[in-house]
C-alpha cells in the first residue's frame, strides 16, 4: 500500500461502509413524487366532498376517512415498492440493520400522530387535524433523517412550519396540508432524483 | 512523510479488517450476521479477521441468547477506536500532503 490511490480508496471504502451500515440509503425519490401526487388527489377529493352541499355531515366524515385510508395505504405500498427496487439497484438489504433503525424511529412519531388525528376527528376538532398531521409527520421526518439521506431533515422542517402556519390560519388548513403532503413531497422527490439517482449524462466524466 | 506512514496501523492493512472497524466505529454492537452481510463475506473469512482484531484488543465479543439461538455481537474497544481514528487521521494527512 504505497500508492496514493490506495489511500484514497481506503478512505472512500471506510466512508461507504460507515454509511451503508448505519443509514438506509434506498429511499427513492420516486416515492416522494408519487406520495405527493396521491396527497394532491386526496386533498382535492376532500375539498370536493367538503363543498358538496347534498351530503350530510356524518356521510362527509365517512367519505373523507375513506379517502385518507386509501391515500395512506397507496403511499405505504408505493414507498415500499420503490425502496425494494432501489435497494436491489444499490445492493443494500431491504430488511437490514439500517432499514430497521429507520423504521423504528419513524413508527413512534407516525403512529402517535395518526392516533392523535383520529382522536381529534372523533372529538370534533376538525380544524386541528391538518396542523397535527403536518407537525407530527414533520417531526417524524426530521428524526428519521439521521438514518437515511440527510436532506430529509429539511423536508421535515418544511412540514412542521406549514403545520404551525395551518394552526394560525385554520381556514387554510386543507390547502396547507396539500402544500405539505403534496408539494413538499414532490419537490423532495424531484431533488433526490436529480441529485442522487439519475444516471449521469456523460458517464466518462 | 515517512513518519506519517509509520502511523498507519498494520492491523488495518487488510481491507476486511478496515471494513469491520469502519462499521463498528459508527454502530454500538453489531451482530456477526449483520457484519457478514454488510461486508458481503463468508463465515470463515470474517471470523478469522475478527479473531485477529480480538487478539489486538481492538474489538470485544459478546455472546448471548435470543430465545434458544446464540447471538454473537461485536463492539469496538476504546483502544480500537483510538487506533482506528489515528489510522484515519494518518490517511487524511498523507492525502493532504500529496
Amino acid at each position: 500500500m504505497d500508492n496514493n490511490n490506495d489511500y484514497l480508496d481506503q478512505l472512500a471504502e471506510i466512508r461507504r461502509l460507515m454509511e451503508k451500515s448505519s443509514k438506509f440509503m434506498s429511499l427513492s425519490g420516486f416515492s416522494g413524487i408519487f406520495l405527493g401526487l396521491y396527497a394532491l388527489v386526496g386533498g382535492y377529493l376532500v375539498w370536493d366532498i367538503l363543498g358538496n352541499l347534498s351530503l350530510t355531515e356524518p356521510r362527509k366524515i365517512m367519505m373523507i376517512f375513506l379517502v385518507a385510508a386509501i391515500v395512506l395505504v397507496a403511499s405505504l405500498a408505493t414507498a415500499l415498492w420503490f425502496s425494494i427496487r432501489q435497494a436491489k439497484k444499490t445492493n443494500q438489504q431491504i430488511w437490514g440493520p439500517s432499514s430497521r433503525q429507520l423504521l423504528f424511529n419513524l413508527i413512534l412519531p407516525l403512529t402517535t400522530g395518526g392516533v392523535f388525528a383520529i382522536l381529534l376527528a372523533t372529538g370534533g376538532y376538525y380544524a386541528l387535524i391538518a396542523p397535527a398531521l403536518l407537525v407530527f409527520y414533520g417531526l417524524a421526518l426530521a428524526i428519521a433523517a439521521r438514518y437515511t439521506h440527510r436532506e430529509l431533515y429539511f423536508a421535515g422542517l418544511a412540514q412542521i412550519l406549514l403545520g404551525l402556519v395551518a394552526l394560525a390560519l385554520p381556514r387554510y388548513g386543507l390547502l396547507l396540508w396539500a402544500a405539505g403532503f403534496g408539494v413538499v413531497h414532490i419537490l423532495y422527490g424531484l431533488y433526490m432524483y436529480f441529485v442522487h439517482e439519475r444516471e449521469p449524462l456523460n458517464p466518462g466524466k | 512523510m515517512k513518519n506519517i506512514i509509520r502511523q498507519l496501523d498494520k492491523a488495518f492493512d487488510n481491507k476486511i479488517r478496515l471494513g469491520v472497524m469502519s462499521i463498528l466505529a459508527v454502530n454500538d454492537r453489531v451482530p456477526f450476521n449483520d457484519l457478514k452481510s454488510t461486508l458481503e463475506l463468508t463465515d470463515g473469512n470474517l471470523a478469522s479477521h475478527l479473531k485477529i482484531l480480538e487478539s489486538t484488543d481492538y474489538v470485544r465479543v459478546h455472546k448471548s441468547f435470543s430465545g434458544r439461538k446464540p447471538v454473537t455481537t461485536y463492539e469496538i474497544t476504546p483502544l480500537g477506536k483510538e487506533a482506528f481514528l489515528t489510522h484515519l487521521k494518518a490517511l487524511e494527512e498523507i492525502i493532504r500532503l500529496q
